[in-house]
C-alpha cells in the first residue's frame, strides 16, 4: 500500500469521524435556564438569538426536560399576541429551536402525555389570586397548545390516541364547569382543539360535516380560535359519542 | 282569568329566558358610519386569564425596555380590528370580536369601502392603518411611526 492510498484512507478516516453527531456523554434532566438578564434591553433579534439553546445541550436534554424548557421560553407569552392561538404557536416556533428537536423525538407523544396527566384541573381555584390561577391555567394551555399541534397528533398509536382523546375530554368537562369564573372561552380553545382535531384527523363523519356547515368550526380546527360557545358545546358532544368510538375500535 | 294570567307571566318569563339563552351564543353585528352591517363573534374571558395577560404585558415592556404605554385592560372581548375601528369611535367593547373576513366575504373592508373612510397609500394622511399581511388593524397617532393598537 503506497503513500498515497494510507493518506486517502486516512483522510476518510478522519471524515467520517468529523461527520458523525456527537453522542451525549450525560442526559439532561434539568430544564434550560434561558439568560433572561442578560437580555434585558436587548433588540428582539437579539433576544431571540441568545434563547436559542445550544445545539448541544439541545440534543442532550431529555425528552421531558426539553418539553419544559419549550414550554418555559421566554417569549411563549407570544403566543396570545396574535389574532388565533395557532398564529401565536407559529410565531414563537419560528423564535424557539427546541419544537424542532421535540418533533424529531421517538418519545414526544409519550413524554407530553406524561406532563399533561399530571396537570391539576380540580385545584382549589378559591385559595388562590387572580394572578397565580392565570399563570396557573396559562401553563395548561402552553401544554395543550404543544399536544395539539399536527406535528404531535399524526404520530399517536391507537393506545396513545384513546387515552389522550380520552383525558382531554375529562380535562375539558373539569374546564367546562368553571368556565365562567376560570377558564373563558379563550381557556377552552387548547382542549376543544386536541379534540376536534384528532376527530378531523380520524375523519369523524359528523365533525367534517360540521367542518364543512360551519366557519366557526373551521376556526376552531384550522386555527384554535373559539368565537361562540356553541363551538365548545358542540365540540364536547361530539367527543362524548366519538370517544365511545375509539374504545370500541 | 286568574290561571291565564298565571301562565302568560310565566310564558313571557320562559321566552325570556330562551331569548338570553339564545343572545349568549348568538353571532352579533355593529354599524360602520354610513350605517353597513357588520358581523362581530363572541370571546368572552375571566379575570385569572386578564391578571395573566396583563402580567405577561407588563413583563414584556420591561423585558424589551420598550416605550409601549398600556391604553387600557387585557380582553378578549374584542379584537385589534374591533379596537381600532369600533371601540375607539365609542362602540360597544363586549362581545365584538371582529375578523377580517366572514364565510369568506369582506367584513372588516367595509369601512372604507363606500363608507366614511378612504383607502389611503399616504403615511401622513391615515387616522387608521390596515396591515393586511398580518391581519392587523392600529389607530395612528400625531407622532409619526407610533399607533394605538389592541394585542391578540
Amino acid at each position: 500500500m503506497g503513500y498515497r492510498k494510507i493518506s486517502l484512507l486516512l483522510c476518510f478516516f478522519f471524515f467520517a469521524i468529523g461527520c458523525t453527531k456527537k453522542k451525549c456523554e450525560e442526559v439532561i434532566d434539568q430544564v434550560y435556564v434561558y439568560p433572561i438578564e442578560a437580555a434585558k434591553g436587548k433588540s428582539s433579534e437579539e433576544r431571540t438569538e441568545m434563547f436559542k439553546i445550544p445545539e448541544q445541550t439541545l440534543h442532550c436534554l431529555s425528552t421531558v426536560a426539553l418539553i419544559k424548557s419549550c414550554i418555559s421560553y421566554p417569549e411563549m407569552r407570544l403566543m396570545w399576541t396574535m389574532s388565533d392561538l395557532q398564529s401565536g404557536f407559529d410565531k414563537v416556533y419560528a423564535m424557539c429551536n427546541g419544537f424542532d428537536e421535540l418533533w424529531g423525538r421517538g418519545d414526544k407523544v409519550q413524554s407530553l402525555i406524561y406532563l399533561y396527566k399530571q396537570l391539576d384541573f380540580n385545584r382549589d381555584w378559591q385559595s388562590y389570586t387572580d394572578l397565580e390561577n392565570g399563570m396557573y391555567i396559562d401553563n395548561i394551555i402552553r401544554h395543550e397548545l404543544i399536544i395539539a399541534q399536527y406535528e404531535i397528533l399524526i404520530d399517536l398509536t391507537a393506545r396513545e390516541k384513546i387515552e389522550l382523546f380520552q383525558l382531554a375530554l375529562d380535562n375539558q368537562k373539569k374546564k367546562y364547569e368553571f368556565a365562567h369564573q376560570i377558564w373563558g372561552i379563550a381557556g377552552m380553545m387548547t382542549t376543544c382543539a386536541i379534540l376536534s382535531r384528532i376527530m378531523y384527523l380520524d375523519k369523524y363523519k359528523p365533525l367534517i360535516e360540521e367542518y364543512t356547515n360551519n366557519e366557526l368550526m373551521v376556526l376552531n380546527v384550522a386555527y384554535i380560535l373559539i368565537l361562540d360557545s356553541d363551538v365548545v358545546n358542540k365540540t364536547m358532544s361530539l367527543s362524548e359519542d366519538y370517544s365511545k368510538i375509539l374504545k370500541n375500535k | 282569568m286568574k290561571t291565564n294570567n298565571y301562565i302568560f307571566r310565566n310564558l313571557i318569563f320562559i321566552l325570556f329566558l330562551l331569548l338570553t339563552a339564545i343572545t349568549a351564543n348568538s353571532q352579533g353585528t355593529i354599524q360602520t358610519p354610513m350605517g353597513q352591517t357588520v358581523s362581530v363573534r363572541n370571546n368572552w374571558d375571566t379575570a385569572p386569564l386578564i391578571a395573566a395577560w396583563e402580567s405577561a404585558a407588563a413583563q414584556w415592556i420591561i423585558d424589551h425596555t420598550s416605550d409601549a404605554q398600556k391604553k387600557g385592560p387585557a380582553t378578549s372581548h374584542y379584537n385589534c380590528h374591533s379596537y381600532a375601528w369600533n371601540v375607539v369611535e365609542g362602540g360597544s367593547s363586549s362581545d365584538k370580536w371582529l375578523d377580517q373576513l366572514v364565510d369568506g366575504n369582506s367584513n372588516l373592508s367595509k369601512y372604507w369601502t363606500n363608507d366614511a373612510y378612504t383607502s389611503t397609500q399616504y403615511a401622513a394622511d391615515h387616522e387608521k392603518v390596515f396591515y393586511g399581511a398580518d391581519d392587523h388593524s392600529a389607530v395612528t397617532t400625531a407622532t409619526t411611526g407610533k399607533v394605538w393598537s389592541k394585542w391578540g
